[in-house]
């Protein structure tokens, strides 16, 4: 942004830039990159309570597990909530603390979320701006590209690459769950980027000689950022869900704790869903997941105010309405 | 799961290499088991069924011969339609324990046998020789009434288990048997062989080998002069499909849909006076069995459900309705941890020890419920719990007093810690380092379908994990499991059963070491290089011994010297442990009790023979109650 609005400035930034000092300037980057976006998140109650979940689930991801034991056969079977003391959120039929067992299946939930997310997210955003930007041969070959992958079938390719390679990292289990969910996205993109790029300010950071990732971080991803994000969210989403229905199937191989494995033994040996005095076990993990998935929805949601730069602006000290930002 | 004993023998199978209850999955057979015996420990996934129509005689739901309901109906997954009638096939067969009979009772609680199809007339082991009758008054299906069953159907049963190798087949040579009368046959033995052994062999079977359906292959087994033509009798049988039935039991196939398969009262039977009622079907329902069990009475249409574990909370709400009763029967099984004896680390008789020592049986055996109790000493012995799921010593009746004593328990897991220093590995940090510098690791495969199994490998993993050892459950889909992993050998360690249904030690000593093609072929190793400390010495040092040797002089055993011969081949087993029973199970059979009347108390004795559900009937122990 602070390149296209250098056009609009009065006098060179190089006087500007001599006669302020350092700290001015790290106070201002601070500000721009960190203070104002939180301001823009914490203005907003979705944006705000989405944020709060996904901290929480980051807190006991990081320092829960540092807190809480993980979980150990032995205990008093099959105790429910506040029944039984050192076990506040019951226990399974081998005696483990449900607690301990949400606590300690966090980190490689999140770890598989993020992998999957983010390697998902981040191939669709690059080959769907590029292509929707550029057009042309380049447009032809990615497009084909995609077009291949979205009509290869998800399921049965991911089975068999966990079938054929075995992955226990979490974050390889979250790239394979993901493995084929990038295409949609990038198409979706694609689309969006080619009704953009005709777009008056972008034809005027064209005209102006603007690189090209300068066009696309400044003009064209701001506008598509809601949509990856909300895009990221139900790749998250698919993820966790992924998962669970893979380890039903004993297709992943059970190398740690996991919500889907917990519903999955609630279901199954518990018999959670026939009796009221089980019920809490298959409940405690579908919240868990219920309340990080709509963390997420509602953080990405109210990201749009995040990428809008007027909004940006308005909440940021070191910027008015009339003054470009600097790089 | 479902299984059956219908077709195919309890043993380990010479030939195939495939003992029964592991063919039955290795055919991924979970549904036409309707009437199959079970095999125990199948709980999550037994007896099949499905429902979609009702099924009382009558549309106001009273039968026609004044009782309230005319027709009983047990529980399947499969689509009938899709069944065929050579149980020898394991793609899809059906036979059912009513249409056909049983050709003994065994009162598991007594140790009662008593003939039912077929009578064990003379035997005389050392001579080599056995002289068996069929039941007088069977007849076949095939008529009103149909043709007596014969002597000659008899010597076919025998003939077609031996083309296939059932177990039973390695005691008698099928090529000399003779028929001597209308329903009796002369069975010439493969050498001497003990009593109880070959009683026992005989149980889990039922009659049903009619010679005008299985005559061809009888014949030409007879006349085969090679294995390759054997080999080709026995593909062939293996391959049949029937399209029509046939039986001698008290029930007549009469129909079926994809829904349900009907029989109806054959009144020729011997015991057909016995029962009130018309009609007994085989009803296909949700493979949700536990949902299928709570919705029994006071409105379904399933009335039985031959075999199912059920979770506490399924057990609790099903204990809450009157109309539903439960009872439990030694399932002879258990469920056990095979080690993979080519494998470096578990190669070694002590590292297994070891880690015999550090699983606490005791806890897996609580995290398992209320229908299993921990095996005490894991040799082989069957016989740990009773119909009324307590720890029983009915195991140590095997074993002379100094040998039981002599077995080693596996309880010290300070011990399993030496073992495994001793043998060059060390713990540091917490975890148990191999002697090159790597993690113990030991991955246990099982099969994601059986259910009740999960809580035992899922506590074995936890609790060696705690110890330092890298193990986690591998959930392996339960239709590749044993064909392609258990089967093959290709684990490290793995989830079965330690037994095959029998409670004999022979049956049991006959997985663990006997042989196919020089190795255990589940377990990788040679019988010929197993070694074990000296009787008595479980620290001692290691000596050879002659598996197959033990293995003659148990089948030879008179019945005084059976005891000693056990005593010797458990000791072996105890220290080599192939493979680590765990625990010994019940099964539990679930019947409604809201149309029906069960007469036995519930300690009776007559419980305790598998399976009440398909003796009682016969037996005038249970029928409908009136309108």
């Amino acid at each position: 942004m602070s390149e296209a609005n250098d056009t609009f400035t009065g006098g060179s930034s190089i006087e500007r830039e001599s006669a302020r000092s350092q700290s001015d300037l790290y106070r201002e980057r601070l500000d721009r990159y960190v203070l104002t976006p939180f301001r823009v998140v914490w203005s907003d109650w979705r944006t705000r309570l989405g944020t709060l979940i996904i901290l929480f689930y980051i807190f006991v991801g990081t320092v829960g597990v540092r807190l809480v034991d993980p979980p150990e056969v032995g205990g008093p079977r099959l105790a429910g909530i506040f029944e039984a003391s050192g076990y506040p959120l019951g226990t399974n039929n081998l005696g483990e603390s449900l607690m301990a067992s949400l606590v300690h299946a966090t980190p490689p939930m999140l770890k598989m979320i993020l992998a999957g997310a983010v390697f998902a997210t981040a191939i669709a955003v690059v080959l769907g701006t590029v292509s929707g930007y550029k057009g042309g041969t380049v447009d032809a070959v990615i497009s084909t590209i995609v077009d291949i992958a979205m009509t290869i079938p998800g399921l049965p390719l991911i089975i068999l690459i966990v079938v054929t390679f075995e992955p226990s990292s979490p974050y390889l289990i979250g790239i394979v769950l993901s493995i084929n969910g990038w295409a949609g996205l990038a198409r979706n993109i694609r689309s969006q980027v080619l009704e953009l790029r005709d777009n008056s300010y972008v034809e005027a950071s064209r005209i102006m000689g603007r690189s090209l990732s300068g066009i696309i971080f400044d003009d064209i991803l701001p506008n598509i950022m809601p949509f990856v994000l909300i895009s990221f969210v139900n790749t998250a989403r698919a993820v966790i869900f992924g998962s669970v229905a893979l380890y039903y199937l004993g297709i992943l191989p059970v190398s740690f704790n996991n919500w889907g494995i917990m519903l999955n033994r609630a279901y199954s040996t518990g018999g959670a869903i026939y009796s009221w005095d089980s019920v809490y076990w298959v409940v405690l993990p579908m919240v868990t997941i219920v309340m990080l998935s709509f963390g997420l929805v509602l953080f990405s949601q109210g990201t749009e105010r995040l990428f809008n730069p007027r909004i940006r602006a308005r909440h940021a000290e070191t910027i008015d309405d009339t003054t470009p930002m600097e790089k | 799961m479902t299984s059956s004993n219908h077709s195919s023998d309890d043993s380990s199978r010479a030939s195939s290499g495939i003992d029964r209850r592991e063919l039955m999955r290795r055919a991924g057979m979970a549904g036409a088991g309707a009437g199959m015996v079970s095999i125990a420990g199948c709980g999550g996934q037994n007896d099949d069924g499905t429902t979609t129509q009702g099924t009382t005689g009558s549309s106001d739901g009273s039968g026609g011969s004044g009782v309230a309901d005319d027709s009983f109906a047990n529980y399947v997954t499969a689509n009938p339609t899709n069944w065929q009638f050579n149980h020898f096939n394991f793609t899809q067969p059906f036979s059912h324990p009513m249409q056909t009979d049983m050709l003994q009772r065994w009162v598991i609680s007594t140790n009662e046998f008593s003939d039912y199809a077929v009578s064990i007339d003379e035997f005389d082991g050392q001579n080599e020789r056995a002289v068996l009758s069929v039941r007088d008054g069977l007849t076949w299906h095939n008529g009103d009434p149909g043709d007596p069953v014969t002597g000659e159907d008899l010597m076919a049963w025998f003939v077609c288990h031996a083309a296939v190798n059932s177990t039973v087949a390695g005691l008698y040579n099928a090529n000399d048997i003779e028929v001597t009368g209308d329903r009796q046959i002369e069975l010439p033995l493969d050498g001497s062989v003990n009593e109880s052994i070959f009683r026992q062999s005989l149980n889990n079977f039922w009659l049903n080998v009619p010679y005008h359906r299985y005559g061809e292959y009888v014949e030409r087994f007879m006349d085969a002069t090679s294995d390759e033509e054997r080999n080709s009798v026995r593909t062939d049988l293996r391959s049949a499909s029937f399209d029509e039935p046939f039986g001698n039991g008290p029930f007549k196939f009469v129909s079926r849909s994809s829904n349900r398969l009907r029989m109806e009262l054959y009144e020729h039977h011997p015991d057909a006076d016995q029962i009130n009622f018309d009609y007994w079907d085989v009803i296909r329902a949700s493979t949700d069995t536990a949902s299928v069990v709570l919705g029994m009475a006071p409105e379904g249409d399933i009335d039985m459900v031959r075999n199912f574990t059920p979770p506490q909370s399924v057990l609790s709400q099903a204990k809450q309705n009157d109309g539903i009763l439960t009872n439990q029967i030694p399932a002879l099984w258990g469920q056990a941890l095979p080690f993979n004896c080519g494998h470096e680390d578990f190669g070694n008789i002590r590292v297994r020890q070891a880690i015999a020592e550090l699983i606490d049986r005791d806890l897996v055996s609580r995290n398992y419920g209320e229908f299993g109790v921990p095996v005490q000493a894991p040799s082989g012995l069957v016989g740990n719990i009773n119909g009324q799921n307590e720890q029983t010593d009915r195991w140590t009746r095997w074993v002379t007093d100094e040998g039981e004593e002599q077995l080693h328990r596996y309880q010290n897991p300070e011990r399993g810690r030496r073992l495994l220093r001793e043998e060059g590995y060390t713990k540091q940090g917490g975890k148990w380092m191999r002697p090159d510098g790597t993690q113990l690791s030991m991955p246990i495969k099982v099969p994601s379908g059986y259910t009740d199994w999960h809580p035992i490998y899922q506590t074995i993993s936890s609790l060696l994990t705690d110890e330092g050892i890298d193990s986690e459950v591998k959930m392996i889909d339960s239709t590749s499991y044993y064909p392609n992993h258990y089967l093959e050998g290709n684990y490290v360690t793995a989830a079965t059963g330690w037994t095959l249904g029998r409670d004999n030690p022979w049956y049991t000593f006959g997985q663990w070491f006997r042989p196919l093609a020089d190795k255990v072929y589940k377990m990788n190793f040679k019988p010929t290089e197993v070694e074990v400390p000296p009787v008595g010495e479980p620290d001692g040092e290691l000596q050879s011994v002659d598996v197959l040797q033990l293995f003659q002089n148990v089948r030879n055993a008179s019945e005084e010297n059976l005891q000693e011969a056990i005593t010797e081949f458990a000791w072996v087993a105890n220290q080599f442990i192939p493979m680590l029973p765990i625990l010994e199970i019940n099964d539990t059979a679930w019947m409604t009790s809201d149309d029906w009347n069960w007469e036995p108390a519930k300690d009776d004795a007559a419980w305790q023979a598998k399976w009440p559900q398909w003796w009682f009937p016969r037996m005038g122990l249970m029928n409908g109650k009136s309108n």
